[in-house]
């Protein structure tokens, strides 16, 4: 792994994802303005509650999304052709892989900023709750999220490498990798617990009072670990398996 | 010097035998005279669109021949001996004649209609 | 010096389709060698073999005494037969951006290389068209200096200026003291005044490997009529 390497191609695939960094941003801030303009012409605070819980599910397409751009920056790659331009560069496939992961780690984190930043802005509207969302939050959001585009990546780097069938042996691993990283979970649970927590974020409010969110570190831990298994794994199918 | 270029090449035959063909040719018509010196390689090769490893082999073969030589660090030259000059038009001329016939022959005439056809010429006074 | 590249009872199979079989070449110093065929005889497979692009089923394959890989990759410029360039790239961007991956780039030969080629620096590559997409193809492998270059049918789907413009940069660019060319093409007509060799492909087979002015003192015919007899 040359640092080279990894920096040039880095500076291209983040220019190939400037398009998604902005419209996914907008997209997030929109909603959460529209949410917020609902909030503020409110007269019955009875109501706020199911614009809170879509505040907060704005979380979930941007779980989905990252899958699919994981599965997109290899997939646009191979049908545009320039896999073969890359391949042809004196790069490893680990390395267009660690600029691949780098790039979705930023595409992660830029998303969670304006989910956390706008689900915090909308549920302080409410006088009765106050939530202070610090570094932590953003930490482990972002890993949890970028988990999901890993997996995406390495899901799209088996399926490619395959000749034939490769949506179907995609699909399969699929199913075969969500299994044994919920195994790995539960394997790893009492490991996870003892290692000490971090507080993810402040709650208070009138009736619970200050309220803390500890978050073992060793969830945190399990997340990046895994996600550079993917990484690793997608790296070697790209290096020793694939061909243009 | 101005060497009469070939559009293209009768590929059915080897490359480099026509490109020698092409600078006897040239040396005759005197479009190359004795010591005038003859494009590089690289030179020909560009202009002919061929391989130089082609032009280097008639350039090979024309040394080995006579027809041309090297001096030493400013490349191939025509060569400078009359004789040898001499006897390339006269191996030139016949070559031409010999070809002329040959395609008589296969038209059925013999030396003897050639010879009254071109006298008839001759007398026409077409030169 | 031994072979450039040397390759011994190579096979490439897809499944049950056989893309090469049992093929075994040498390469020297300073050769143009045309790799000759038909669409799908193996001539695309072979130059990915060289490059490391594709794995060989079996037999071996050795490019500068090296096994292929990314190693290798740094001493050779391969040129896709296909489209395979960044179309959101500017022409500058692509060139800058490529040329950083390698230490051997000449920046003064792509900017004689893009000059002679009337390639526009400013303009992005999906706003070129087919032909100057080709030529910055060839540019591009050319504004390196590696002692061998790879060449996937640089000819194919493109205009005929274009063609003729990147026949050209090949002699040019050639240089027979240290730099190697391996070219594939079905267009012979245009290119075989090109070769030191022919190496024609049949069906994944090699058929014939032989010195160009050789086969066309033997056949007396040209590279072209040999080839329109062998797969007419």
């Amino acid at each position: 792994m040359k640092l080279k390497n990894i920096a040039n191609l880095f500076q291209k695939d983040l220019k190939a994802s400037r398009g998604w960094l902005i419209f996914v941003s907008i997209g997030i801030v929109l909603i959460n303005l529209y949410i917020w303009l609902k909030l503020s012409s409110l007269e019955i605070p009875e109501m706020r509650d199911p614009l809170m819980l879509l505040s907060a599910s704005v979380i979930f397409p941007i779980i989905i999304l990252m899958f699919v751009r994981g599965i997109s920056v290899l997939k646009s790659e191979r049908d545009n052709r320039t896999l073969e331009y890359l391949k042809a560069l004196p790069v490893s496939g680990f390395e267009i892989i660690t600029s691949k992961t780098l790039v979705l780690a930023i595409e992660a984190l830029v998303y969670v900023f304006f989910f956390i930043v706008g689900f915090a802005i909308n549920l302080n509207m409410d006088s009765n709750i106050s939530m202070r969302p610090n570094v932590w939050s953003f930490i482990y959001l972002t890993a949890f999220v970028w988990l999901f585009a890993t997996m995406g990546l390495m899901l799209q780097a088996i399926g490619m490498s395959a000749r034939r069938y490769g949506k179907i042996i995609g699909f399969l691993s699929f199913i075969a990798i969500s299994w044994i990283t919920n195994k790995l979970f539960e394997v790893l649970q009492p490991l996870i617990d003892k290692l000490p927590s971090v507080s993810v974020l402040f709650l208070s409010s009138e009736t619970l009072g200050d309220n803390e969110q500890p978050i073992s570190l060793g969830i945190l831990i399990l997340f990046v670990v895994v996600s550079v298994i993917y990484a690793v794994a997608a790296g070697a199918i790209i290096e020793n398996k694939m061909e243009v | 010097m101005t060497l009469i270029l070939h559009d293209r090449f009768d590929e059915n035959r080897p490359i480099y035998l026509q490109i020698m063909e092409m600078i006897k040719k040239a040396i005759v018509r005197g479009e190359l005279k004795p010591g005038d010196r003859l494009p590089s390689v690289r030179e020909l090769a560009v202009m002919l669109r061929v391989n130089p490893n082609t032009v280097q082999r008639a350039y090979q073969e024309l040394e080995r021949e006579g027809v041309t030589f090297t001096r030493r660090g400013q490349g191939k030259f025509v060569t400078e001996d009359v004789e040898a000059i001499d006897a390339l038009k006269k191996a030139f001329r016949r070559e031409l004649v010999e070809h002329f016939l040959k395609e008589a022959s296969e038209t059925g005439m013999s030396i003897d209609d050639v010879i009254k056809i071109l006298e008839e010429l001759k007398d026409e006074g077409i030169n | 010096m031994k072979g450039l590249i040397e390759i011994d009872g190579l096979t490439k199979r897809y499944g049950r389709t056989i893309a090469l079989g049992n093929i075994s070449m040498e390469v020297g110093e300073g050769e143009i060698v045309g790799i000759l065929g038909p669409n799908g005889s193996g001539k695309s497979t072979l130059l990915k073999v060289i490059a490391g692009l594709v794995r060989p089923s079996s037999g071996r394959v050795t490019v500068f005494g090296m096994k292929p890989g990314h190693g290798v990759r740094k001493l050779l410029a391969y040129m896709s037969e296909n489209d395979y360039l960044y179309r959101w790239m500017t022409v500058k961007e692509l060139v800058e951006w490529t040329s950083k991956f390698h230490d051997n780039w000449s920046m003064d030969k792509t900017q004689a290389l893009l000059e002679f080629f009337d390639i526009d620096w400013g303009l992005k590559v999906a706003n070129l068209s087919r032909g100057m997409r080709g030529r910055l193809k060839v540019a591009l492998a050319f504004s390196r200096e590696v002692p061998l270059y790879l060449l996937d049918e640089p000819l194919s789907g493109i205009d005929a200026a274009s063609r003729s413009k990147i026949l050209d940069i090949l002699i040019r660019e050639y240089r027979p003291e240290n730099s190697t060319i391996l070219l594939s093409t079905h267009l012979v007509m245009e290119a075989e005044s090109l070769f030191d060799r022919a190496i024609f492909l049949k069906n994944g087979e090699k058929i014939i490997d032989e010195a160009a002015e050789n086969l066309r003192d033997r056949y007396g015919a040209s590279i072209n009529n040999i080839f329109i007899q062998i797969y007419g």
